[in-house]
């Protein structure tokens, strides 16, 4: 325990006078052996309570000096905190700029106005352009955490057509299903009851994570199913594949910030760990439900529920 | 052919839209401050104006002010583009009515063609 506790302490980063886990320990034992000793000499010397009352009170002060010092560590770790926040929004958005330049220089190029391509450069250009997409989605994922933190993330909440943002987000991810040769298919079990209330830039982030996952951890020639069905006032929005699925030790940190799958080792795959940690937080906002089934070597059912709009 | 003056102080993104809107035919004008943004608009009367919010000088947000307010310039249609996401700014911008806002490093460049051909429909 004392050990797992000194660890700690380092991770934190501060003294171990300043640590507030050790200081509490350190607290706790002053408490519990100052009560006996005042009781022991309370019954040795009845005739003098002045002695009594002065060690209380010395008791007093030394706890009082270590909480104000845990105190004031806790807050310098909620600035720090909010410190990281705000940095990583700044630089966010700052290599948004140089990203935009690259994407709209390379859209360019390949318009093949400025001249034709021959194929070896455009094959380059298509890659220069996948990975400055990736780029982009990525440091989106990280503006979307420090939004998250600091509670600066707003919603609307229209109505939206949840099969049209569906086969929007299927014919994004197009290529990258060609090219594990995955058949894909949207069922649509709504009876034209497709309508749910969201936010649609933020409701197609959660699709096209879910979406482009099961193509990520599904082998060549797999399928993968969008599955859309009423379920009493909620609109059920599933992506069942029959890809490697979800070790079940580590389903229950699916949902966690920075969470990577051992998978993602295993199956080189990119990822940064936060595209379920924000479609949790979006979902739930938007008052809905999320969750999963999976199995080993045999697929996941990925969803998420959303209330029905009223025509 | 319809004029369009677009603020922007990143030179990469100035070429590569200009370069884009000039091949379908516009007439493109370029600003890469604030102040410069709100002389061409005054001087070019252009139909549409593309501005960014972060820019030397005057920034876009004070832009947009001034240029909704002077009669001169109130009615020329107006695309934001820029990376600042709507909820970080909408506060600043709500008062002069519904805009088109578009979080650039999210569009490509056809796409921006395409909204821009929309707005000036």
């Amino acid at each position: 325990m004392s050990l797992s506790l000194f660890k700690q302490c380092k991770q934190y980063n501060v003294p171990l006078l300043q640590c507030p886990s050790f200081l509490f320990v350190v607290m706790g034992l002053i408490n519990i052996t100052s009560i006996f000793t005042v009781f022991f000499i309370a019954q040795r010397y009845t005739e003098e309570p002045e002695l009594v009352v002065g060690i209380v009170i010395g008791v007093s002060l030394v706890i009082f000096i270590i909480s104000y010092v845990i105190v004031g560590t806790f807050t310098q770790l909620a600035e720090t905190n909010r410190m990281k926040t705000e940095f990583l929004n700044i630089v966010s958005h700052q290599i948004l700029t140089p990203l935009t330049s690259e994407k709209w220089l390379v859209n360019l190029l390949l318009g093949q106005k400025l001249g034709a391509l021959n194929n070896e450069q455009k094959e380059y250009l298509e890659l220069l352009k996948s990975s400055n997409t990736k780029s982009v989605q990525l440091v989106n994922a990280l503006l979307n955490v420090s939004r998250i933190e600091s509670n600066k993330m707003v919603f609307e909440k229209k109505p939206i057509d949840l099969k049209q943002l569906a086969q929007e987000v299927v014919s994004d991810e197009k290529p990258a299903i060609e090219a594990s040769k995955i058949f894909l298919q949207i069922l649509d079990q709504t009876n034209g009851k497709n309508q749910v209330i969201g936010d649609a830039m933020k409701i197609k982030l959660v699709a096209q994570n879910f979406i482009s996952n099961a193509i990520k951890y599904t082998k060549e020639n797999g399928q993968i199913m969008v599955i859309l069905k009423g379920d009493g006032g909620f609109l059920k929005f599933s992506v069942i594949d029959n890809g490697v699925g979800i070790p079940s030790e580590e389903k229950p940190f699916i949902f966690q910030k920075f969470f990577r799958s051992s998978n993602v080792m295993r199956f080189q795959t990119l990822g940064s760990g936060l595209g379920l940690y924000v479609s949790k937080y979006i979902i739930d906002m938007l008052g809905g439900k999320i969750g999963f089934e999976s199995e080993e070597n045999k697929g996941s059912d990925f969803w998420f529920t959303l209330p029905i709009a009223k025509l | 052919m319809a004029k369009i003056l677009f603020i922007e102080d990143e030179e990469a993104l100035q070429k590569s839209l200009a370069k884009a809107l000039e091949m379908e035919g516009f007439n493109v004008i370029g600003a890469y401050d604030g102040q410069a943004g709100i002389d061409a608009a005054i001087k070019e009367k252009p139909d549409l104006i593309l501005l960014d919010l972060i820019l030397p000088k005057i920034d876009g947000f004070e832009v947009l002010k001034r240029l909704k307010s002077s009669p001169e310039t109130k009615d020329i249609r107006i695309i934001i583009l820029t990376n600042l996401e709507q909820t970080q700014s909408v506060e600043k911008i709500i008062e002069y009515g519904p805009l088109n806002y578009l979080v650039k490093a999210n569009y490509n460049l056809d796409e921006i063609v395409a909204k821009i051909r929309e707005v000036l429909k």
